[in-house]
């Protein structure tokens, strides 16, 4: 059984639809396993549904979830905080690697670039 | 009718994302700008045909991609890599067991952006096959939806959603062996004492 350290962090953000991130809590990054865990009543929160929600966590993050099975997950989160970390962990890479990959053009490409597509040069074939 | 002397205008505000994303596709500088080149020709092109008010930045990376695939390509085609489907949901999460947020009083977001430089990042991206690369870039660095991304390689939802998988465990796989490598990440998961 997962240890629940601390006391339950803020409830995870609903997701938002048409493909936004969410970020849930703060998390402590760190190598739970996910076997489970207590939800706030002490409840023991099964395995089975860790393993359920873990293996769309991308579909969710995503925001492809249909509804149902989004608020499925969404309660899951509520309750489960190594799961919630977890989410929360896959968010931030995806922001780190957005992040990091971003990019400027160099301008001596963007002036050819644009020197291209000028008024007369893209117009011949 | 789209009015192509506001191309340029129209155009401007992507094209930094387009650079990066041609840089991610070509691996190299000298090919991004000869596909950004072939890209924009042919999207100016095909300006008058676009419709005002749609997604144009979409539309932009459809062209992008094509234009990749029919020139870039590599002509052998590698098989999927079906044995990242045994690669575990949890892999790089699991083997992140030394960061400590609280005790280096920063945010788990600062932890997880100093673990990776842009050069790992950008590496470990193109380093990808390169229909993960792909879908990968499309999702995660520009944002796009997996209908957008299905209609503009003209593949099932289906498939885009299992190569984002695949491609996001690689993607872990190779940010992983960098962050091993500074001692950063274990080999194996990190087990919690019960």
């Amino acid at each position: 059984m997962a240890e629940q350290d601390e006391p339950q962090e803020s409830p995870a953000h609903p997701p938002s639809a048409g493909g936004q991130r969410h970020v849930g809590a703060q998390p402590q990054v760190g190598g739970q396993p996910l076997v489970g865990g207590l939800d706030e009543g002490g409840e023991h929160v099964h395995e089975a549904e860790c393993e359920d929600a873990v293996s769309i966590l991308w579909e969710y993050l995503d925001g492809e979830l249909d509804n149902v099975t989004m608020v499925r997950v969404r309660e899951h989160l509520e309750r489960c905080s190594p799961c919630l970390e977890a989410f929360d962990f896959h968010a931030e890479l995806r922001h780190v690697v957005q992040h990091r990959c971003t990019e400027s053009m160099p301008s001596d490409v963007r002036g050819r670039l644009l020197d291209l597509i000028g008024d007369d040069n893209a117009t011949t074939a | 009718m789209a009015d192509q002397a506001t191309f340029s205008e129209q155009v401007e505000p992507f094209m930094d994302a387009l650079y990066g994303a041609a840089m991610r596709m070509t691996r190299n500088p000298a090919d991004a700008e000869d596909l950004l080149q072939e890209t924009f020709l042919r999207a100016y092109r095909g300006f008058p045909r676009f419709t005002e008010g749609t997604n144009l930045r979409a539309w932009l990376y459809r062209i992008l991609t094509n234009t990749y695939i029919n020139t870039y390509r590599a002509r052998q085609r590698r098989p999927e890599q079906t044995e990242l489907d045994e690669v575990e949901d949890l892999y790089l999460y699991r083997r992140l067991g030394g960061l400590e947020a609280a005790s280096l009083g920063r945010s788990a977001e600062d932890e997880l952006m100093d673990l990776f430089t842009e050069a790992e990042v950008k590496e470990a991206i193109e380093s990808l096959p390169e229909n993960y690369r792909i879908a990968v870039l499309l999702a995660d660095v520009e944002g796009f939806a997996y209908k957008e991304i299905a209609e503009m390689l003209d593949i099932p939802i289906g498939t885009v959603m299992s190569r984002l998988h695949r491609g996001r465990k690689a993607l872990q796989k190779s940010l992983h062996t960098f962050a091993a490598a500074r001692g950063l990440a274990s080999a194996d998961p990190v087990v919690v004492d019960t």
